[in-house]
């Protein structure tokens, strides 16, 4: 199994041998499916659009995580619903973008909710 | 051997007597998570607090905290003095008045649910209800009563609740700040509301200290930021750029929204805890409001 798992250097590699010699079934049959595999998720050729969605949902998970505690930004919820206009509206790339913006600062509400649960008292000026 | 017994005696008395005073102790501390004397860290926390202004604006007397930045910045002083001459809140008064007085549909009042009527009593809230395991604050207690009398609650942030309050506040002038900590449970609240003070939030990432502890005094953009001793003392207040009364709850919304941090509801948990921390630190001083504000 171990000679199964392939990288992109591999996969040269494996070509040039299989015009060198004739390639057995096992190797053919793992080539079939790992293509059918990555067609299938859509990660190889997909548009920036395909990938917008699970960055908006994972924004939208972090972002939930900062408002329980009570530290949620006034900019990010908006960033989000922008990023899911622009994405109905058929601008994938400036979805993307938007939806990048939107984790990044749903992350740092979260971070910075964290760090303050840990070290607010290091902010006391006494 | 009489030595030796005597020798005996006197360290099994030495080791009861240590014995007792150790339970004498755990018995004192019994109310006390931990042995934790909680009313002597609030008051250790009230010093340091209150001598962190006095250091910082040492030209100001203690009393003049009530006036908020008033108190600091002459300026300002001398135009909200002018203003003072026709208080933008007398209409408020007038308003709460008559709001108190006016019966619910079951025939009892405002002053049925309020010790001493409801009158002189602002200086005593917010409290610590141990029954509730809340902190009460006087806007929660009016809505309170409401609802115990068969009313709708009002509305928090302005309105007929904040002209009650400013009615019931002006029945109070110059009573002081009597907030206490009294048991485990209180202390708990105090110190969310402390933390919630000193935590840096919003994506400008700046505390209720920052602004009103480090750089009081100072100007951020146009305004010059009060100092935090007194914050609540004059609340409700008629508020120039909202052009009528609001809430202590209000404002701390105002403030979140100004550092880019969403504001929290005005009367859960989160800010009755913050105004409890504001109030205990601000013992001492009198009950002003309501009172005017830029």
């Amino acid at each position: 199994m171990a000679r199964l798992h392939v990288n992109k250097f591999r996969l040269s590699m494996m070509t040039k041998v299989s015009c060198e010699k004739p390639m057995n079934k096992v190797r053919l049959l793992f080539f079939i499916v790992l293509s059918i595999t990555l067609f299938s998720s859509g990660r190889v050729f997909a548009g920036a659009g395909a990938g917008v969605k699970p960055i908006l949902d994972d924004a939208r998970m972090t972002l939930s995580k900062a408002a329980a505690k009570g530290f949620e930004w006034t900019t990010t919820h908006k960033l989000i619903a922008d990023a899911e206009t622009a994405l109905a509206g058929g601008d994938k790339d400036k979805s993307l973008k938007l939806a990048k913006a939107a984790l990044n600062e749903a992350e740092k509400s979260l971070m910075q909710a964290n760090y303050a649960e840990a070290h607010w008292q290091d902010s006391i000026p006494l | 051997m009489g030595l030796v017994k005597l020798t005996l005696k006197i360290k099994s008395g030495l080791i009861l007597a240590g014995l007792l005073a150790l339970s004498g102790i755990a018995s004192a501390d019994a109310g006390n998570k931990a042995g934790l004397d909680y009313k002597a860290m609030v008051q250790q926390d009230v010093r340091d607090f209150q001598d962190y202004f006095k250091k910082r604006f040492s030209q100001v007397e203690f009393s003049e905290y009530k006036n908020g930045v008033y108190a600091i910045d002459a300026a300002s002083r001398e135009q909200w003095l002018e203003m003072e001459d026709f208080p933008p809140y007398e209409f408020a008064v007038d308003d709460g008045e008559a709001l108190f007085e006016t019966p619910f549909a079951n025939g009892k009042s405002y002053a049925d649910c309020f010790a001493n009527g409801g009158e002189s009593i602002r200086q005593n809230y917010p409290y610590f209800d141990s029954k509730k395991g809340e902190v009460i604050t006087l806007e929660l207690a009016i809505n309170n009563c409401r609802e115990a009398n068969g009313e709708k609650p009002l509305a928090y942030k302005n309105g007929a609740l904040a002209v009650l309050s400013a009615y019931m506040a002006s029945t109070s002038t110059g009573n002081v700040f009597a907030v206490s900590v009294p048991d485990e449970a209180a202390y708990q609240a105090y110190s969310e509301g402390k933390e919630f003070f000193y935590s840096k939030r919003g994506q400008l990432n700046f505390s209720c200290a920052d602004c009103h502890m480090r750089v009081a005094g100072q100007k951020l953009r146009a305004d010059i930021t009060s100092p935090a001793l007194g914050h609540p003392t004059g609340f409700p207040v008629y508020r120039a750029k909202w052009e009528e009364m609001g809430t202590l709850h209000r404002r701390y919304a105002g403030c979140n929204k100004n550092i880019r941090a969403k504001p929290l509801p005005a009367q859960g948990r989160a800010y009755r805890n913050l105004e409890y921390f504001q109030s205990v630190m601000s013992q001492g001083l009198e009950v002003n409001g309501p009172s005017s504000r830029k």
